[in-house]
């Protein structure tokens, strides 16, 4: 009885754990979701009048679940680009989940290899950060934190894009109500942040001209130009300075 | 879009992101992020949402064009945001702009 107790006790006190960080996953991600549904519900809401249809827009937010290349891919898809250019963009902008991935490494490096892979799909700026957060304030397991951060901001961005899909579809005329502008106004207040340095001011300033410049060309390849020459020239100066 | 397209698009998309996310955690990847990769992908989310937005605000109806409500929307927006790290707050405002210009 004592030995059966004895090989017991760590590991209730590990379900334990990992019990209550699966819940500070989830508690640290409500607040974040205050951004999450809007944009879910705008998602939604804009992909019937790019192109998309319901299930369609469905199947992307399940499967995709990356908010910002979605939106990307909408407007890319308004204008008409080809596939690999959506693609390939996707590529680039979802470029930092591989930064995120490769900060993790470590402190995942212990789990089985099927657990990292199902992890991985929630691998998103907000989980990253609540993540993150819970380390340096030394939570364990990381990875339950992980997991209830996840599941939650899944299920906001699934069933948010859910009711902007019906919205969409019951408003009459709504693709005519210049919705698409939240797309640009949501990109300004996330890039204006971000021109901290010369080189990030550089960046945009590249970026920005060439994509008017280069605006004629076929396939949307005027979007890949101008975001070669940003980083290009933001690099280039970086390594003057 | 047709059916196949648009599998295309949502099998590509999604391939392409969950690789990224899983790309470290793959057995034998040992190598940290290459530090000029890591430099290149700092700035990747300026140069892409910036070169997004430029056309939407100086070219709306695909020429150019000097002031637009889009243009005043996003200074709206900008300065907004800019001042008071709010980013909702600076959106529903800059929509706002945008509105009011459009009725002009």
């Amino acid at each position: 009885m004592n030995i059966v107790s004895n090989i017991e006790l760590p590991y209730d006190v590990a379900m334990q754990n990992s019990k209550q960080a699966f819940k500070i996953g989830v508690l640290d991600t409500l607040p974040l979701q205050m951004g999450v549904a809007p944009f879910g519900l705008i998602f939604g809401t804009l992909a019937g009048p790019a192109g998309l249809s319901p299930w369609a827009t469905m199947a992307m937010s399940v499967l995709v679940y990356a908010g910002s290349s979605q939106f990307l891919a909408l407007s890319l898809l308004a204008v008409g680009a080809a596939l690999p250019v959506i693609i390939f963009t996707t590529l680039i902008i979802n470029l930092r989940h591989a930064l995120y991935s490769a900060t993790l490494q470590l402190p995942f490096a212990h789990l089985p290899f099927w657990r990292r892979a199902g992890l991985a799909f929630f691998l998103t700026d907000e989980t990253f950060a609540v993540v993150q957060s819970a380390a340096s304030r030394k939570m364990l397991p990381l990875d339950s934190v992980m997991l209830g951060s996840g599941l939650v901001n899944f299920s906001t961005w699934v069933v948010f894009t859910g009711i902007g899909i019906v919205l969409g579809n019951n408003i009459a005329q709504l693709q005519y109500w210049g919705l698409e502008f939240a797309m640009v106004a949501t990109f300004t207040g996330i890039v204006v942040p971000m021109l901290v340095s010369r080189a990030q001011v550089l960046c945009a300033v590249v970026a920005g001209t060439t994509a008017l410049l280069a605006h004629g060309l076929p396939y949307k390849l005027g979007l890949l130009l101008a975001v070669l020459l940003g980083v290009w020239a933001a690099m280039r100066f970086k390594e003057k300075a | 879009m047709d059916i196949l397209t648009t599998i295309g698009l949502l099998l590509g998309m999604a391939l392409v992101t969950y690789g990224l996310r899983v790309s470290f955690f793959l057995p034998g990847v040992g190598e940290r992020f290459p530090p000029v990769l890591r430099q290149a992908a700092s700035y990747v989310p300026v140069a892409v949402l910036t070169a997004i937005i430029t056309p939407e605000i100086f070219m709306p109806q695909g020429h150019w064009q000097a002031f637009s409500p889009q243009l005043g929307g996003c200074i709206a927006t900008g300065l907004i945001v800019w001042r008071s790290k709010k980013l909702m707050l600076g959106i529903v405002l800059g929509m706002a702009v945008y509105y009011a210009l459009r009725l002009l």
